[in-house]
């Protein structure tokens, strides 16, 4: 019996570090600039990847005490390409705004290849920017970095295989 | 005297309408797209002006309606309030998908002839049948014409859909190729111009961008459709459009000899 048991547990293991190895992420690392503003609201943070004419949902930072959110249709690219289509179900990529700083974040793209990887912030009574990098996950290419935008600061993506 | 009064008073009120049958129509929805789970509320304003983007006359409350996202005629379409210069309506949104706003006035026919030894042009508010009881003996050059104005404008919430606005081959009508919540910026949008359902080629439309009208200059730009009938526009700048299409036909029968239409399309290109 407690071979049996065993086994199981020792395949189980196998089996999620397999998947475990099998999963290729992008480690994101950027920054949301501080604005010195009465009002300041933190913003909107929206990432996804776009291959043609598809997209995948990988990360949404909105605010999450309301179960609707009016406000995301002001995430404009992402709403149109994504957010209007998923039924508010954001489960496991979706959080909560999130303070001005730096911010790291691993993205799951172990279902894709080639792509285009989008980041939009919109902030409240601020602006909004959106930033885009091909990348190409059977290329050689592992580092992107993209400059620095008005409600973005500059992001740096490593490919992690 | 007080029938004088009286007479006055609805000879300016006619003149009113008249004037406004002349202008074009606006149709502004408060939002064109949103995201609401609950029942919610858009307001539309609904003007008659000289320009585009200035209230001029309130257009009648009775001209506006609406097919839900399942493409149905809606039986509410909300509370009017009419103002000195617009209409507004609280239009009701309980379900996902893309609205269709229409507005359609009461066709107006015109019977214009010439007249005297001057040939002096003439115009009658009348169709062909009434007009015949006030003509004069010497009208000549008798054309009866028989106006039709209207409105387009869509609100999506949330999911984008179509059944809601499918060509119905009757009249002018614009019918969207790319989805009305897929207008953005440098990207092409194109829609269909058909006329009694087919498509009407090389027809001349005209469009004017909210805030032109502060502009240097702020008459409207031209474009002309295709041979399938098919507008193509790329913005450079987002904002609220104004579209005006107009189409005229001979057309015999026993109230009017010729059929114009007018069709206002409002949309929003949102900066991308």
């Amino acid at each position: 019996m407690n071979k049996i048991v065993s086994f199981i547990i020792i395949t189980l293991c196998l089996l999620a570090s397999l998947t475990a190895h099998a999963a290729t992420t992008l480690s994101v690392d950027f920054s949301l600039p501080k604005f010195a503003q009465e009002d300041y609201r933190k913003p909107y943070v929206a990432m996804w990847a776009e291959h043609k004419g598809e997209s995948d949902n990988l990360l949404l930072w909105h605010l999450t005490k309301r179960d609707t959110d009016k406000w995301l249709v002001d995430i404009r690219r992402w709403w149109r390409k994504e957010g209007r289509y998923s039924d508010n179900k954001f489960d496991g990529i979706t959080g909560a705004t999130k303070s001005a700083g730096k911010h790291h974040v691993e993205l799951d793209v172990s279902k894709l290849s080639e792509f285009t990887l989008f980041i939009e912030v919109a902030r409240q009574k601020g602006g909004r920017s959106i930033v885009r990098q091909k990348i190409n996950l059977n290329g050689n290419q592992t580092q992107f970095n993209i400059a620095a935008t008005p409600e973005l600061g500059a992001v740096t993506i490593k490919v992690n295989k | 005297m007080k029938t004088k009064l009286i007479t006055l008073i609805s000879a300016s009120m006619l003149m009113v309408a008249t004037q406004a049958s002349a202008h074009d129509l606006n149709m502004w929805p408060s939002k064109f797209n949103i995201h609401s789970k609950t029942p919610t509320v858009v307001t539309v304003d609904l003007t008659f002006s000289e320009q585009a983007f200035r209230l001029d006359h309130p257009a009648s409350a009775g001209g506006f309606s609406a097919l839900d996202p399942e493409g149905k005629p809606m039986r509410r379409v909300g509370n009017a309030y009419q103002s000195a210069d617009r209409t507004t309506f609280d239009f009701p949104i309980s379900q996902q998908g893309t609205y269709t706003l229409l507005y359609q006035n009461m066709p107006r026919y015109t019977t214009s002839y010439t007249a005297g030894t001057k040939n002096k042009k003439k115009r009658l508010r009348l169709d062909k049948i009434a007009a015949q009881k006030e003509l004069p003996n010497s009208a000549k050059n008798i054309v009866t014409k028989k106006s039709i104005t209207s409105g387009i404008a869509f609100v999506t919430n949330t999911l984008p859909s179509k059944k809601a606005y499918q060509a119905t081959g009757r009249g002018l009508e614009i019918t969207p190729i790319t989805h009305p919540s897929d207008y953005v910026t440098n990207e092409t949008i194109t829609m269909l111009v058909t006329y009694n359902g087919k498509p009407l080629s090389n027809s001349e439309v005209s469009l004017q961008r909210d805030g032109s009208q502060y502009s240097a200059n702020s008459t409207p730009s031209k474009s002309t459709t295709d041979k399938n009938g098919e507008l193509n526009f790329m913005f450079k700048q987002g904002g609220l459009y104004a579209l005006s299409a107009k189409h005229s036909a001979k057309e015999e029968n026993a109230l009017y000899d010729e059929v114009g239409f007018r069709l206002f399309y409002s949309f929003e290109v949102v900066f991308e």
